[in-house]
């Protein structure tokens, strides 16, 4: 066997789980910023952080306290972590919205989409009879 | 006396994104990358820093080797990515020197257990940092030759030279 696939060998899963959740946090961090329009000095500025750090937190590898990732949830104003239960309720939460349609009821099959200029809010028809919900 | 060095792609590490490559002296079978793997490999002290710097290399492997993630040293990179921040360190700094050249593609070069501040006072690292800003300039030099280059579409290395004297 070559070296570099014995290399490989030795990546344990626990090697594999924090390099995984390290960049995991790492990307989110950057998706935070990137959505926000900031970049690294922008953030340095709005966070009152040194832009050496934020370079740090973008970089991936660390194993911060709950305390530190919590300090930048709230720094950033977002989530960076969530629980599964916490992403379960957050969701699977469903609003429906009922209506009464008063002409043309087939138009609108069960499952369609009706469009809507809201970028985040998608309303689906869920049954002729139900309502629609919010997807 | 001027050694031919050769660039190879690591045909071992096939990822899904990156593709990583390394360095061969003249009338040498291990790449400067094997060397470092042969001499780390096996330490017990450094059983969980070399296991996660692998797992570096396979994750930036399949999901793309940004910027973002290597250190800058000087006119090289180096894995794993910068961890000094906060309250977490390594107990043994292990540093593998590099030239990250786009998000997929990365050539790996030798390093150690670095054991200063600086890479240069270190008896581990120096020679392999040296080395290393020595590859860089060479291999620099390929590119501004355009005997190396990065694909703009496909961001792959494409090197259109066996090598370069060292």
């Amino acid at each position: 066997m070559s070296i570099t696939k014995k290399a490989l060998g030795k990546i344990k899963p626990e090697n594999r789980k924090f390099v995984g959740k390290s960049k995991a946090l790492a990307d989110q961090v950057n998706e935070v910023l990137n959505l926000k329009g900031m970049n690294q000095k922008d953030a340095s500025i709005k966070l009152g952080k040194y832009q050496s750090e934020i370079s740090k937190w973008l970089s991936g590898q660390h194993n911060p306290t709950l305390r530190t990732i919590t300090s930048l949830e709230v720094l950033l104003g977002t989530d960076l972590l969530i629980t599964p239960l916490q992403a379960k309720a957050k969701f699977e939460k469903k609003e429906y919205v009922y209506m009464t349609v008063h002409a043309q009821p087939k138009i609108m099959a069960a499952g369609q989409y009706i469009p809507t200029k809201s970028p985040n809010r998608r309303y689906q028809v869920i049954s002729e009879t139900r309502g629609i919900k919010v997807a | 006396m001027l050694t031919f060095v050769h660039i190879k792609k690591i045909e071992d590490f096939d990822f899904q994104e990156a593709e990583y490559f390394s360095l061969y002296y003249e009338n040498n079978d291990n790449s400067v990358f094997d060397i470092f793997l042969e001499k780390h490999i096996d330490m017990q002290e450094i059983e969980a820093e070399f296991g996660d710097l692998m797992a570096w290399i396979e994750k930036l492997g399949n999901e793309g080797t940004e910027a973002r993630f290597f250190r800058h040293e000087k006119k090289a990179d180096a894995l794993p990515p910068n961890l000094k921040y906060l309250d977490f360190e390594y107990e043994k700094q292990l540093r593998l020197y590099c030239l990250r050249l786009s998000d997929r593609a990365v050539i790996l070069f030798g390093g150690g257990i670095k054991t200063t501040d600086k890479a240069q006072d270190c008896k581990n690292v120096a020679t392999h940092f040296y080395e290393a800003q020595q590859f860089c300039k060479h291999l620099n030099e390929l590119i501004r030759n355009k005997e190396v280059y990065i694909d703009i579409e496909t961001q792959q290395l494409i090197i259109d030279t066996e090598g370069f004297y060292l």
